[in-house]
């Protein structure tokens, strides 16, 4: 008995420990713009005008607009800001038409360091998404023809190594010690996925998947989702025409092949797919085909036939991990603010909160 | 060092010319009876307007006509840098609702609406005149903040007159000018011509940067040339023949916009050539000319990096043909005619675009002892849709002492939408609808002081009211892609307010001063993509302005000040004060010191612009010199011919 006592004591001091960890933990982001269920917005602002700004909501759903410039005696975060991504207590912005890429506290958004490449060989001349390998070491998607994964030392905050990838390379996503990378061609056209070890930031194999492939998320299964925009055709304006198809694939990371592949646009549609994103524990694909959206389980076999949310063109999508909220990030124009319309995760609006001008994504704190 | 070498043989040869006489003729007075108003100076003659004199284009016209408008009168230059675009704004519309005029024909760009002001120098016209209440119904499409008339007009003398200039700034801004009036009293020829290249690798405080570091504004490079000639020819003694060129050549380098760290690899090549033959014949009792004008536009963008290469080409040919008769009791009566083709050549479009439009105009003066009433009235032809008729209306009230005169007018007014607008794609939008609305303008002027020799003071007022209906903007229709809608209405009131003061001490002293000062109020009064946005303040507009100059002139030197505020501005549709640009106020100083032998005369100038060092945006983004300089030197000759 008396050992058993002693069993369930150590037990229970090993779970209060651990509970009074993840409290601690959660606790350093009270109150700060890294606070874990809230939201940073990526607004972009217009181009050539400077006005990117970054958005923080926070559960409740309270924003405030503007956090860098506010927290950097009004600095202006530069022009185009394409994506923001937190790895550690870092927070990484891309700063497209800047040519930069800024990094800051991701607790206070005051800033740390900017990283620029002003040599003959332009490493930030179009930077477009970061991912977190390591607390101290990440990727950066960078160029609009040729493409490369600039590889940043977190310690140093510099670029340290440049992988050559595909053309106009985008989002990426990691798996185990594989980075998945989406080249969409940029101003170009490409067809293909880069995988990369993260370990020795070699490209190991590149994957066909569908032209214009341009967001990807991981799924619960640990599989890899492609939105795949196909090419149009605007000869015909105001007619658009899908010369290839869009499509939503799957790769299986086990394998390193596609295993599943739905046609979201038949070639010769005029309408067009932008977003995608994943919630529900990463159980749930959400895609947008022109202003409907859609909801997609994971190990469907096919794609549903009626929209969750319909009559709304959003420039981003973005699901909490937190709440299970759906968000679709609207931008009218890019001379006024846009907004962020919250719907519960079977479609029904919450509500709608202004932010800065021409928001593109939300990233939720984890 | 290859550039400022070029210059000086080009300012050795120019000196090799014999003659010499003033590179900038004084503000021209019109002894020909023979010369009529054309339709567009007539009809406006009774407005409030503006007129930049010779002093003004002497001093300020180093670059281009931006900045002596932008200095002296309520227009707003939006700059793009020194040496980079500069578009026109007036009354606080938009830059493509405001026309430029070069003797008659309209010069806005046919592709984009705006006239990029940059690429008029000032040796274009000898007259410079905003016309603030431009209606449609003289005027045509697109004039809803008014209108700048330049104007080459001939002075019939027996003479020789030749000017050379050379200008070295700051920033390896070197330009050299030659100007040759020849002529009698039957035939008269002028020529203008310059050279300048700038490097324009200017200082600035970048504020989009972290700590706002002192950067150097690279990849601003611009060469040009431009040169302007017209013959004038009479017959007889009723009829004349004018018959003009102008034609430059503008290579510029795009800068990377302050906050980047990207090195630009951006250009812009502009070239273009404007002509037109005008005959004109006088009766008795009436007056007649038939004017035919071409423009043609070539624009090319290029970027490296992006791998843009968009070549423009635009074709217009412009024509009219006016009749006025003199009645008895003071009415005069024009009828007349335009007939303009349009042709643009870019690949964006697909297909080359002819487009041809027409329109009647007749146009009523009656003066009736001090009143004067004006009427007129067009009715556009266009195959894409029916354009309903435009009326200007105008009274105007002129004391026999001169004490007071007054005006209240009406102007209809529409704006066709420009090429890229309907034919760009993807985007274009064929089926949009012209803007359209109306001006409302009162105007007061004051001379409370008796006409004397020696001084002069009027103080004048003008207080307008324009409505502006289906606004194309450019909005996003799906993701990513843009198409103009005809989707807002906007409003703009405001005062413009001038004081002018004149002294003349004796035949070699004179003192001129004057304040302008400017209110607008320019709000999107209906949006219909995001009604959040109606009530706001229209981007880019300033409520207030002030501007302001003295000139001390002597017989051996002439002092000057100028100074410019312009207030806050909103840089988007929201009104967002994070982003909104702070007011500036800019002063520029300079001295001249001149002499006068025999036939000839010189003058060695100093110019400080921007003394007080300010750091300041005329758009977001957009990088300004700190204080620079600027140092003239001229010879002119002028010689009665036997």
């Amino acid at each position: 008995m008396k050992k058993l006592t002693m069993k369930f004591t150590v037990v229970m001091l090993v779970c209060l420990s651990v509970l009074s960890c993840k409290k601690e933990e959660s606790d350093n982001t009270l109150g700060t713009y890294a606070e874990t269920g809230a939201a940073i917005v990526v607004n972009e602002g217009n181009y050539g005008s400077s006005n990117g700004s970054v958005s923080y909501i926070d559960r409740n759903g309270v924003v405030s607009n503007y956090i860098y410039e506010n927290a950097n005696a009004g600095s202006s975060l530069g022009d185009v800001l394409q994506s923001y991504t937190k790895v550690g207590n870092k927070g990484i912005i891309c700063v497209n038409n800047s040519f930069k890429i800024e990094i800051v506290d991701a607790r206070t958004f005051k800033r740390i360091a900017t990283i620029v490449d002003t040599t003959a060989t332009q490493n930030t001349s179009y930077v477009r998404y970061a991912l977190g390998i390591t607390e101290t070491k990440a990727y950066v998607t960078n160029g609009n023809y040729a493409g490369e994964v600039e590889v940043i030392d977190l310690n140093t905050n510099t670029i340290i190594k440049s992988i050559n990838v595909g053309k106009g390379p985008e989002q990426m996503a990691m798996n185990g010690n594989n980075v998945y990378v989406c080249n969409s061609g940029g101003f170009d056209v490409d067809s293909t996925v880069s995988i990369i070890n993260a370990s020795t930031d070699l490209v190991t194999s590149t994957i066909n998947v569908g032209d214009i492939p341009t967001k990807l998320v991981k799924d619960a299964q640990n599989n890899i989702w492609v939105l795949c925009a196909g090419q149009s055709d605007y000869s015909n304006w105001p007619t658009i025409n899908k010369l290839s198809p869009a499509q939503l694939v799957r790769i299986n990371t086990a394998t390193n092949t596609v295993d599943k592949r739905f046609t979201l646009i038949d070639a010769g549609s005029a309408s067009y797919v932008v977003n995608l994103a994943i919630g529900d524990n990463g159980r749930t694909i959400y895609y947008s085909v022109s202003n409907r959206i859609y909801s997609l389980d994971i190990t469907a076999g096919s794609l549903p036939a009626t929209p969750i949310i319909s009559g709304r063109d959003f420039y981003g999508l973005a699901a909490s991990p937190y709440n299970n909220q759906i968000w679709g990030l609207q931008a009218p124009n890019f001379t006024s603010s846009g907004y962020v319309f919250r719907y519960t995760a079977n479609g029904t609006l919450i509500d709608s909160i202004q932010v800065g001008i021409g928001p593109n994504n939300a990233i939720f704190n984890k | 060092m290859k550039k400022l070498k070029l210059h000086f043989i080009l300012l050795f040869v120019f000196v090799q010319i014999e003659f010499a006489s003033p590179i900038f003729a004084d503000t021209i007075p019109i002894p020909e009876v023979l010369i009529q108003s054309s339709r567009e100076n007539f009809y406006s003659a009774s407005n409030y307007n503006y007129k930049i004199d010779s002093f003004q284009l002497h001093y300020y016209g180093q670059n281009s006509i931006a900045d002596v408008l932008q200095n002296f009168t309520p227009v707003q230059i939006n700059s793009y840098g020194v040496g980079g675009i500069a578009t026109i704004s007036l009354r606080g519309t938009a830059d493509d609702q405001t026309s430029v005029f070069w003797n008659g024909m309209r010069i806005n760009s046919l592709t984009l609406g705006t006239m990029d002001i940059s690429l008029i120098p000032v040796n274009a016209a000898t007259s410079i005149q905003i016309v603030t209440d431009a209606s449609s119904a003289v005027l045509g499409s697109g004039n809803f903040g008014g209108a700048v008339l330049l104007n080459n007009t001939p002075v019939f003398n027996k003479k020789i007159e030749v000017g050379i200039r050379q200008d070295f700034s700051s920033f390896k801004n070197f330009r050299t000018n030659l100007s040759v009036n020849v002529g009698n009293e039957k035939i008269q020829f002028s020529s203008s011509s310059f050279y300048q290249t700038m490097k324009n690798n200017f200082p600035f405080y970048d504020k989009y940067k972290f700590d706002h570091p002192l950067v150097l504004n690279e990849n601003n490079e611009t060469k040009q040339w431009a040169t302007v000639n017209q013959l004038n020819v009479k017959f007889k003694k009723n009829q004349l023949l004018d018959i003009g060129n102008f034609t430059l050549q503008k290579n510029h380098n795009i800068p990377a916009n302050m906050g980047s760290y990207g090195k630009s690899n951006k250009f812009q090549d502009d070239f273009s050539s404007k002509s037109f033959v005008k005959y004109q014949k006088i009766f008795t009792q009436s007056q007649f000319y038939i004017r035919s004008g071409y423009v043609y536009d070539y624009m090319l963008y290029h970027d490296s990096i992006n791998k843009i290469y968009a070549p423009y080409y635009t074709h217009q040919s412009q024509n009219s043909a006016n009749y006025r008769h003199f009645f008895k009791h003071q009415i005069v009566l024009d009828a007349g005619m335009d007939y303009n083709v349009e042709i643009a050549k870019v690949e964006e479009y697909k297909n080359k675009i002819i487009r041809h439009r027409g329109a009647a105009f007749a146009g009523a003066k009656y003066t009736l002892k001090n009143i004067v009433f004006n009427a007129s009235v067009r009715q556009e032809i266009l195959k894409a849709g029916y354009i309903r008729p435009q009326f200007g209306l105008n009274i105007s009230f002129n004391d026999k002492k001169g004490f007071v005169s007054t005006s209240i007018s009406y102007a209809d007014k529409f704006r066709l939408a420009d090429f890229n607008d309907l034919y760009w794609q993807p985007g274009g939008n064929k089926n949009l609808k012209p803007e359209n609305g109306f001006t409302v303008e009162y105007n007061l002027i004051l001379k409370p002081i008796k006409k004397s020799a020696r001084y002069q003071l009027i103080i004048s007022n003008a207080v307008y009211y324009s409505i502006i209906n289906n606004n194309i903007v450019w909005s996003p229709i799906v993701s990513g892609l843009y198409s103009p809608q005809n989707i807002k209405k906007t409003r703009h009131y405001g005062l413009e307010s001038k004081i002018e003061n004149t002294i003349l001490w004796n035949k070699t002293n004179a003192f001129k001063f004057s304040i302008n000062y400017n209110y607008n109020h320019s709000t999107i009064v209906n949006d219909e993509t995001n009604r959040s946005l109606n009530g706001n303040f229209i981007r880019y507009k300033p409520q207030h302005t002030i501007k302001s100059y003295f000139i001390f002139e002597d017989k051996y030197f002439n002092i000057g000040l100028n100074y410019l505020y312009v207030g806050q501005r909103f840089t988007d549709d929201e009104n967002i004060k994070v982003f909104q640009l702070k007011p500036y106020s800019l002063v520029d100083l300079f001295i001249a010191f001149k002499g006068n032998f025999k036939k000839a005369n010189a003058e060695f100038g100093f110019k400080i612009n921007n003394l007080f060092n300010t750091k300041y945006e005329s758009l977001r983004s957009y990088a300004q010199p700190l204080r620079n300089y600027n140092i003239t030197l001229l010879i002119n000759y002028k010689s009665k011919l036997k």
